[in-house]
This record gives C-alpha cells, sequence and structure tokens, in this order.
C-alpha cells in the first residue's frame, strides 16, 4: 500500500499550546494563602503597631488569594472552552461536571478562608490534569511545586 | 481512468464523520466533475500552497465557489472558509468515495 497523503483537518488557531500546569499553580497559590491566612494570630488589638503590620499582611494574603483564584478559573475555562472538544465527552462523560465544580470552587475560595476548599480545588485541578493529559494519550504524572 | 488516492486524516475538526489517525479514499477529481453540497473534499488549502485539507462542502456559492467547513460542532475546531472564505474549484484534488 502507497503511503496515505496526509489532509489536516485542524482547528481555526491552529491548535495552540495548552497545559493545565498554569491553573495548577494559580491553585496552589490560593491554598498556600489560605493557609497562610489561617495560621495567622490575631495581635492585640490595642497595639496600633502591630495591629497595622498584621491588617496589611492578612490584606495582602487576600489579595492574592482573590487574584490567583480568577486566575486559576480563567486558565480552566479556557482549558474547558477551547482545549476540550465534544469527543472528549466520550471518554469523560463528568468532564462538564469537572470544570463546573472547579470554576465553583474557585470562587468559593475567594468569597471564603477555607482550607476544605482550597485543598479540593487542588484535587479538582488534579482531575482535570489527568483529563487533559489522558486526552493527549500522554502520561504525565500529577505534580505540586509546594 | 479514476485514480483512487489514500488519505490519511490528522486532526478532529471532520469529527464524529472521521477521526484523526483514519485512512480514506478518496477519487481524484477531473474538469467535468461537478460537486454537489454534502460531498467530502481534499483540497488544496487556499492560503498555504504545501497543505492539503479534508472538509465537506457546505454550499455552493451563486459565482460557483465552494463553501467547506469541517463537520465538528464545536466553532473552534475547523479551519474553512469560515476563515479563508469560499474556494475555487481549482483547490478542489479530490472527493471522498464513501
Amino acid at each position: 500500500m502507497k503511503t496515505p497523503i496526509v489532509a489536516e483537518a485542524h482547528c481555526d488557531a491552529p491548535c495552540g499550546v495548552y497545559d493545565p500546569a498554569s491553573a495548577r499553580i494559580a491553585a496552589e497559590a490560593v491554598q498556600s494563602m489560605t493557609k497562610k491566612m489561617l495560621a495567622m494570630t490575631c495581635p492585640d488589638t490595642s497595639d496600633g503597631v502591630a495591629m497595622a503590620a498584621y491588617m496589611n499582611t492578612m490584606a495582602r494574603y487576600a489579595a492574592v488569594k482573590e487574584e490567583e483564584a480568577q486566575k486559576c478559573k480563567d486558565e480552566l475555562l479556557v482549558l474547558w472552552t477551547d482545549f476540550f472538544k465534544p469527543q472528549h465527552l466520550e471518554s469523560n462523560p463528568d468532564l462538564h461536571d469537572t470544570f463546573w465544580h472547579a470554576a465553583k470552587l474557585c470562587s468559593a475560595c475567594k468569597v471564603e478562608v477555607s482550607a476544605g476548599h482550597a485543598q479540593e480545588l487542588m484535587d479538582a485541578c488534579e482531575a482535570i490534569h489527568e483529563m487533559f493529559w489522558s486526552a493527549k494519550g500522554r502520561e504525565v504524572p500529577w505534580i505540586r511545586a509546594s | 481512468m479514476t485514480n483512487i488516492l489514500d488519505v490519511r486524516i490528522q486532526g478532529d475538526s471532520m469529527w464524529p464523520t472521521f477521526r484523526d489517525g483514519q485512512i480514506l479514499q478518496f477519487v481524484e477529481v477531473h474538469s467535468e466533475m461537478g460537486f454537489e453540497s454534502g460531498d467530502v473534499v481534499l483540497a488544496h488549502h487556499p492560503l498555504k500552497k504545501d497543505v492539503l485539507l479534508v472538509k465537506r462542502i457546505h454550499r455552493i456559492e451563486p459565482d460557483g465557489r465552494l463553501f467547506l467547513t469541517g463537520d465538528q460542532p464545536d466553532p473552534t475546531s475547523s479551519e474553512d472558509s469560515h476563515n479563508f472564505g469560499p474556494v475555487s474549484r481549482e483547490n478542489i484534488v479530490a472527493r471522498w468515495t464513501g
């Protein structure tokens, strides 16, 4: 048999570079800020200097948590709507539910200072990592930077 | 004489009709051959001279040019006439025998 002619059947971008690592790094930052906030001890409220430092640090942690949670959501939404295609639902029937749940967790992590939801967000990112690399036909181990 | 071409699909823009890696047979077109909406064709990319595409003829324009689209329902999944516009019949190399 002759070598077949190759016919492109690609996407419009075409085929951008995607990696769920971006979402995972942002989720790790959310979890890290959450842990730091929960670990802080409120100083004597009559100590103005100590209170200022405490509130400044807490505000900075909260700001980073807010920013990284939004970044995580943005990265997840790009994967969900751009990388994953209808055919991926065949092997991942819970794909939509997983992403919807993960995006909701990003919001929950903004609203709350919840170690539980921060861990659930990491778990959701891991599930998406597995779906993504499975769809690409590659075995890529789940890793954390922290 | 009918010339049959073996064509390997690369990508998912024709999913669910064709899958990435599938090998199909196309019949080489000749100047008298007519086309109809719904035909799946092998075509030269109008903007990339070395690239061959497999797409479906979505409609035939009043000027005779062909509006080619992928079968994939995802709107970002197919580089086709939505991007590069209708193509002339001279771009068509072969038609799927299926």
